[in-house]
């Protein structure tokens, strides 16, 4: 009987050490930009890894262990900090977004937002626009530009439907152009030059 | 009202015009498929038609570049935080540590 719990044990342990553990750098990543603090991430990390290890047995060997973590992180989030912050509750965006699927494009259009000026933006300028987004758009930024989760990934990450992760995929990549464009004029970016 | 079927669509059908599936691929369509093409979630038929759209009007193509180019400068440009060596070593102590006792 011992025996046998300890056979459990160590094929736990080792599923830990080799599909869970190798995701530790992409979830504090996430962690970080989530929360902004240094501290707060490793702690989200950390109660990440400690309730992973509790459900072990609900994970399926094989199947998709980052997904499945980065919902458990995200939840770990929403429960524990975004409580704590007091952040008032995120409406739902979609409620009063009309998705224009044309405007993808045409967004674009009245600016020339190719090489030139991505070379003048610095990092630091792309990073903070993403922190400054709403919460729930800067998780989709990061879950698919970031990780390059599937819509369907962020979908079951973040408990919504597949066409919401689009629209708000939209939404927050043109929430993003307009900072960086607001940013690229005060720097003296010319438009039609 | 159109007439349900004629001879173009008919020579369409039977692969008698080469370009058929280009002139049944709009501008609109491939506007609308932009987001899904770049962050690969069309269908391999859907990817296809599309490509097949874009080879052929560069407006479009211009388009899907310059989103594309978007896509890929946020990706490089949005700092990584990279966890510490100790907050590895840490976890790893407390759950296969404790897993251990």
């Amino acid at each position: 009987m011992a025996e046998q719990t300890n056979i459990i044990k160590r094929s736990n342990n080792d599923l830990f050490e080799k599909e869970f553990l190798p995701h530790a750098d992409a979830l504090y990543n996430f962690a970080f930009h989530l929360t902004y603090k240094e501290e707060d991430a490793n702690d989200l990390v950390q109660d990440t890894f400690l309730k992973a290890f509790r459900f072990i047995d609900s994970y399926e060997r094989g199947t998709n262990a980052k997904a499945w973590l980065f919902k458990i992180l995200k939840n770990g989030f929403i429960n524990e900090y975004r409580r704590k912050t007091r952040q008032p509750n995120e409406v739902d965006y979609e409620d009063f977004l009309t998705y224009q699927e044309t405007d993808t494009a045409a967004s674009v259009g009245d600016m020339d937002l190719r090489e030139d000026l991505f070379k003048g933006l610095i990092g630091d300028e792309v990073t903070k626009a993403v922190n400054e987004l709403p919460v729930d758009f800067r998780t989709v930024i990061l879950l698919s530009d970031v990780e390059g989760f599937t819509y369907e990934e962020i979908a079951k990450i973040i408990d919504i439907p597949i066409g919401t992760v689009r629209s708000r995929l939209h939404r927050a990549r043109n929430l993003m152009k307009e900072k960086l464009r607001d940013y690229a004029k005060k720097m003296g970016y010319k438009e039609n030059r | 009202m159109q007439k349900k079927w004629g001879i173009k669509r008919i020579a369409e059908a039977l692969g008698l015009i080469s370009k058929s599936k280009e002139k049944m691929y709009s501008c609109k369509d491939t506007l609308k498929s932009v987001m899904m093409a770049l962050d690969g979630e069309l269908s391999t038929d859907e990817e296809k038609a599309f490509l097949a759209h874009v080879n052929h009007c560069s407006r479009c193509l211009e388009k899907y570049e310059i989103e594309k180019s978007f896509k890929q400068f946020l990706t490089e440009k949005i700092l990584r935080h990279h966890i510490p060596d100790q907050l590895v070593d840490q976890i790893r102590s407390r759950i296969l540590g404790k897993a251990d006792s």
